[in-house]
């Protein structure tokens, strides 16, 4: 699947900076990839590779995917279905957030990294002012239903988006299903958000409650109905004007 | 206080196409993402991942009506996919050549620690209906790419409607 990759350094000139940083991307993708027969994931899926033999970034991944899945009670596992191993889940957010430490080894502390409506944002944008980051309407792709305002944080969204379409409850084909569409968190970095964010979406209503107990951490969620809750301290992220 | 530089703000956007060989060389470009391809679009270039014998065909179309779109008129039924936390299966009616309804078969919420979670009772959190923002912004935050079983299963579903 595409995934559309956004890197946005404030007063970069030299274009060799982002091309370290895509460089790691394609890394990235080599290395865990569960579309790629080539892979080191795919390798460990056919029993070729031990993860104890892995990499140290593979058994890193083994590791945060494991502490991950007992803090959301199970909710979040890298095992499919067939028994086998797609860590897509963390590696997405955990690469994001590697990325943005290259740009800051570099010197640069203004810039922002978006894998697929995953970011990373440090410092200001070239006006001097907080990133905006809009959250996107879950029913209509190309609108936003809210703007929040970062400095030094990581935000990612869950959820599923449907064109025109109606999530309706099978058996009973006259009642909308009150279900969650979206989830968006905020947290310390997006690696955090972004792990967080994924089995959020999958506790359903009380996926806002599970953020709201998490120290640090801010939420979004919008349900079928275009109905969106929002934990205590989010609000502060829409004063653009903060920090 | 505005704040004036003469620094250059570098935006490059690329895209991995996983199921592509190589994303080495020539996907950067100096630009904004665009907009990811729709539901439809985006689900039939994933049904390569769903294989097509999993696939039922539920209600077979009494006519097969074929239009510019390429669908044959019937109801689809997608293949069970997992989504991490469960299992997504859709069913999509085509009418008139066009994707005209997405039912969910399957949907995580089903399953029972999901039902004994939800029905916990919680903090009261503030709530709004949510509404269109004009504003500009650096970037946006949103879903789609993280629903790849829900475009898995309604890819396969499409891929039998196809002509």
């Amino acid at each position: 699947m595409g995934m559309p990759i956004t890197v946005d350094v404030v007063g970069a000139t030299d274009i060799k900076i982002i091309d370290s940083v895509f460089e790691y991307f394609a890394h990235v993708e080599e290395k865990f990839s569960v579309y790629k027969e080539s892979s080191e994931i795919m390798a460990i899926n056919r029993g070729e590779l031990q993860v104890s033999d892995s990499s140290e970034d593979m058994k890193l991944i083994f590791k945060l995917a494991e502490k991950t899945k007992l803090e959301t009670d199970g909710y979040f596992d890298i095992v499919d279905r067939k028994g086998l191993f797609d860590p897509s889940g963390i590696v997405k957010g955990w690469s994001i957030y590697n990325a943005a430490k290259i740009i800051e080894q570099a010197g640069y502390a203004d810039y922002f990294v978006d894998a697929g409506g995953d970011i990373q944002v440090n410092g200001r944008n070239q006006d001097g002012n907080l990133w905006s980051v809009g959250i996107k309407n879950p029913f209509k792709q190309e609108e936003i239903v809210k703007v929040v305002y970062l400095n030094d944080e990581g935000v990612a969204t869950s959820g599923t988006y449907i064109r025109g379409q109606h999530i309706y409850d099978p058996k009973d084909r006259t009642r909308m299903l009150n279900d969650v569409v979206s989830v968006t968190v905020i947290g310390p970095n997006v690696y955090e958000a972004d792990r967080f964010a994924t089995p959020a979406f999958a506790m359903g209503p009380a996926g806002i409650d599970f953020i709201e107990r998490l120290t640090g951490f801010e939420g979004y969620m919008i349900d079928s109905k275009g109905i969106a809750t929002m934990t205590s301290g989010f609000e502060r992220y829409l004063k653009p004007g903060n920090i | 206080m505005k704040k004036f530089t003469a620094s250059i703000s570098l935006i490059v956007a690329f895209t991995f196409y996983a199921l592509l060989a190589s994303t080495r060389s020539g996907g950067q470009q100096i630009s904004v993402p665009a907009p990811v391809a729709s539901v439809p679009v985006t689900g039939a270039a994933n049904s390569g991942s769903a294989p097509a014998s999993t696939n039922t065909l539920s209600s077979p179309p009494a006519s097969s009506n074929s239009s510019a779109t390429g669908m044959k008129n019937g109801v689809y039924t997608g293949p069970v996919v997992n989504a991490y936390y469960g299992n997504v299966q859709v069913q999509a009616t085509i009418s008139g050549g066009k994707l005209t309804d997405v039912a969910f078969l399957q949907y995580p919420t089903d399953r029972r620690t999901s039902q004994q979670i939800n029905s916990r009772a919680t903090v009261q959190l503030k709530s709004e209906a949510i509404q269109s923002q004009s504003a500009k912004v650096d970037m946006v935050s949103g879903a789609t790419e993280t629903s790849t079983a829900f475009k898995a299963s309604l890819g396969a579903a499409l891929a039998q409607a196809s002509i």
